[in-house]
């Protein structure tokens, strides 16, 4: 019982993708410095569904490296997504992704780290 | 047993305390920029209510909810203040528009026009009511309104979930409208801000993606160029948007906004036609963007035009 409480908190605590997206290979709770890609481009799968395209968005509300830390998280998280760079300074995320990866699940992703948090697509 | 029921306690705990923090957008941005601004500017650009609460138009009788927003700006820079009595005063401005919103979410309005107008008016009020909620939340006056603001959610969660309803037909109404589609964007962001729902949260997304879009280079959201209260609902919708979320493309489609708008009204500012609404609307929307943007210039260029239409007035 204690056990499942405390497994419950801590999940409440750490969070984690929703249900039926992908995960990172690192996973949460790591100790890998935010701004780091989650993934490398060797990491595109060969079977990809559609050619690999580069996506800038840019990602208001965000003040500190947890916040990148979680924006990150959660574009690590969508389905497509290969390769995510998220910068405090210049508030914009970088993301290699497929090109059949919509605007909306992007957008999504970000809203899913916080409420604070809002995103739009500037080029892809 | 008794160990798993301290836990289970803490749990609770944990989420009695999270609760009221995730009631709204906690950001004391606005406050802030209402705070910087100068005393008595707003005041003095905003609209008292009446005895019954009534403001603008709507004095001598009702005719729509659109018309008690220039009233919550009152509000709002009273509770930035932290002037309760100037807030108390102002609050009648939502009281008063409560008594005429319908079962179904939206408000009487005096007179037969299209649904279109309608929900264009309809989504400003709504707009202007959530940016004044989040703004008394995190003002030094939050507790004194605490439960009065307890009391609305209810009211206004049902005015959101009626525009979050005409979301699609709100969105290809305002097709080629980016001053219409900004005000849709600000209403729906910010009700995520308050009630926490994905699907206002993509709603709004998509109005500010395709407002900022449609911006023109000079700076206009407007296409027929001398309608200056277009131009600065627009403006303001993206000014708050960008307020909470700050980043670059917002503050500088906001700053060409604003100077397309400052140009605009000096030019028509001797037009004895230009009605007092679209003075207050603009020079509201130009003082705001002065405080977010700490732009000296924008301000002095504000307040000089607010003397003038005064002057205006008078004759």
């Amino acid at each position: 019982m204690t056990r499942a409480l405390a497994l419950a908190l801590a999940s409440i605590v750490v969070g984690g993708c929703a249900v039926g997206e992908h995960r990172s290979t690192s996973g949460a709770g790591s100790n890998r410095p935010a701004a780091v890609a989650l993934h490398s481009a060797k990491d595109v799968p060969k079977t990809r569904s559609s050619p690999p395209e580069l996506i800038t968005l840019e990602i208001g509300g965000m003040t500190c490296q947890g916040c990148v830390a979680r924006v990150q998280h959660q574009l690590a998280c969508v389905p497509g997504v290969y390769r995510v760079d998220v910068s405090l300074a210049d508030q914009r995320a970088r993301i290699l992704a497929d090109a059949a990866v919509a605007d909306t699940a992007l957008t999504r992703a970000v809203r899913r780290a916080g409420s604070e948090y809002l995103g739009i697509v500037l080029h892809r | 047993m008794r160990r798993s029921g301290s836990l289970l306690a803490v749990v609770l705990l944990l989420g009695l305390a999270g609760g009221p923090a995730r009631a709204h957008i906690v950001s004391e941005r606005e406050v802030v920029i209402l705070r910087g601004l100068p005393a008595g500017m707003l005041a003095g650009m905003s609209e008292r209510p009446d005895s019954l609460g009534y403001v603008g138009a709507n004095h001598g009788g009702w005719q729509h909810a659109e018309h008690q927003s220039s009233g919550l700006v009152g509000l709002m820079d009273a509770c930035a203040r932290a002037d309760s009595t100037g807030a108390e005063a102002a609050w009648s401005v939502i009281e008063a528009a409560m008594l005429h919103q319908r079962p179904g979410g939206d408000y009487e309005a005096a007179g037969a026009e299209a649904g279109a107008r309608q929900l264009e008016r309809t989504a400003w009020w709504i707009a202007q009511l959530c940016r004044a909620e989040v703004a008394v939340m995190n003002s030094p006056l939050q507790d004194r309104f605490r439960w009065r603001v307890a009391l609305l959610l209810p009211k206004l969660r049902r005015s959101v979930d009626w525009l979050v309803a005409a979301g699609d037909e709100l969105f290809e109404l305002h097709e080629g409208r980016p001053d219409l589609l900004l005000v849709d964007a600000e209403a729906y962001l910010l009700a995520d801000g308050i009630f926490h729902e994905p699907r206002m949260a993509e709603l709004g997304q998509r109005s500010l993606a395709a407002g900022i879009q449609g911006q023109r280079k000079d700076g206009a959201f407007v296409a027929p160029a001398s309608d200056l209260a277009a131009q600065a609902r627009g403006l303001t919708g993206l000014m708050e948007i960008a307020t909470y979320f700050p980043m670059p493309s917002l503050d500088e489609a906001a700053k060409r906004g604003a100077e397309w708008l400052s140009r605009r009204l000096s030019r028509q500012a001797r037009d004895p036609s230009l009605p007092a609404g679209t003075w207050r609307e603009a020079l509201l929307a130009l003082a705001f963007q002065s405080g977010r943007a700490n732009d000296g210039g924008l301000l002095g260029r504000a307040e000089r035009l607010a003397i003038q239409s005064k002057s205006m007035a008078r004759r």
